[in-house]
């Protein structure tokens, strides 16, 4: 598959995921340092940015809290509950996460099953490699 | 003893996650993520060499000065993208450390400006990467008020960061003196 294919299925595969599962109103693949890779259409553009920056960080933290308490074997996943709504994010492909915004009433237990299964699915393609080295390609 | 809550900003890749890492007493938070490809054309690392890693949440850590006095550190991350992070940081600090480099003095705009709005007392500290400009060149550049204290350092030393941060409680003794005269 071309590159072009690949982010078409993923998008494809993104929908698929919001549309089988109710009360699921986003989804988003984000890279461990914060950018967005791809999202569903719903969710505007600047959105998308702030999303992916924020689950970025509580990802982030998570690995931290798992390095102090756990067996530091890395961020698990995380689940924040609010009024009007919730964020799950699990890990992805390597350098990934994908994170789910739902509606507050949405089943927790079947949206991570099938945020999970989409991951285990497609989990290879769902990955953000690190740069080669600092200064490479920053310039055109 | 008092606990006073100082937070650390500056521009991307300036020193923040050093400084705070090297004078904590205790492990440091670090919220550091290896910069992805996707960072390319979004997060300018050609002037940072060396850099691979990026703090995408904020670091943490503690140190005690003397035995009246303990500060906890919050270093901001620097990009643009977590900068909706810092109003929780503020929140309760009572003073600030911006990290400048001088080759990239305008990245340190921002962080001046934000602390300008709030109000919020700060030191300058300039991590020496290269000689560069003088201090006095660099308060001019920065348009900073005579009464901001302005120092060099060197965030991978411990000596040089407990300096930066005695500054600035001095700083910040001044000036609660001050307002109470």
């Amino acid at each position: 598959m071309s590159t072009t294919d690949i982010t078409q299925t993923l998008d494809w595969l993104l929908e698929n995921l919001r549309e089988k599962t109710p009360g699921i109103r986003h989804v988003l693949v984000l890279t461990r340092d914060g950018l967005k890779m791809c999202f569903t259409g719903g969710l505007e553009r600047d959105a998308a940015d702030q999303l992916a920056a924020l689950a970025a960080g509580i990802q982030s933290l998570s690995l931290s809290a798992s390095a102090e308490f756990g067996d530091g074997a890395g961020a698990g996943q995380a689940m924040v509950e609010f009024a009007g709504g919730m964020l799950l994010i699990v890990p992805a492909g390597e350098g990934a996460h994908l994170a789910v915004v739902a509606d507050e009433d949405g089943d927790v237990g079947l949206i991570a099953h099938n945020m999970n299964e989409l991951v285990e699915q497609i989990g290879t393609y769902l990955t953000a490699a690190p740069r080669q080295a600092a200064g490479i390609g920053d310039r055109p | 003893m008092d606990a006073l809550k100082i937070v650390v900003v500056g521009g991307f890749g300036v020193g923040k996650t050093t400084l705070v890492g090297s004078v904590s007493e205790i492990r440091p938070l670090s919220t550091e993520e290896v910069m992805t490809q996707a960072s390319v054309g979004v997060d300018d690392a050609s002037r940072v060499r060396g850099k691979s890693t990026t703090t995408v949440a904020f670091d943490f850590g503690r140190i005690t000065l003397d035995a009246s006095r303990v500060l906890y550190l919050f270093g901001a991350p620097g990009q643009q993208r977590f900068w909706f992070v810092w109003d929780q940081l503020f929140a309760g600090s009572l003073g600030a450390v911006v990290l400048v480099d001088t080759r990239r003095m305008e990245d340190s705009w921002y962080s001046i400006d934000r602390l300008e709005h709030h109000r919020m007392p700060f030191v300058v500290a300039v991590n020496r990467f290269t000689d560069g400009p003088s201090l006095e060149a660099v308060r001019e550049a920065l348009a900073l008020a005579p009464d901001v204290p302005l120092i060099d350092c060197d965030a991978r030393k411990r000596s040089s960061g407990k300096h930066v941060l005695i500054t600035l409680v001095e700083h910040l003794t001044r000036l609660h003196e001050g307002s109470t005269q």
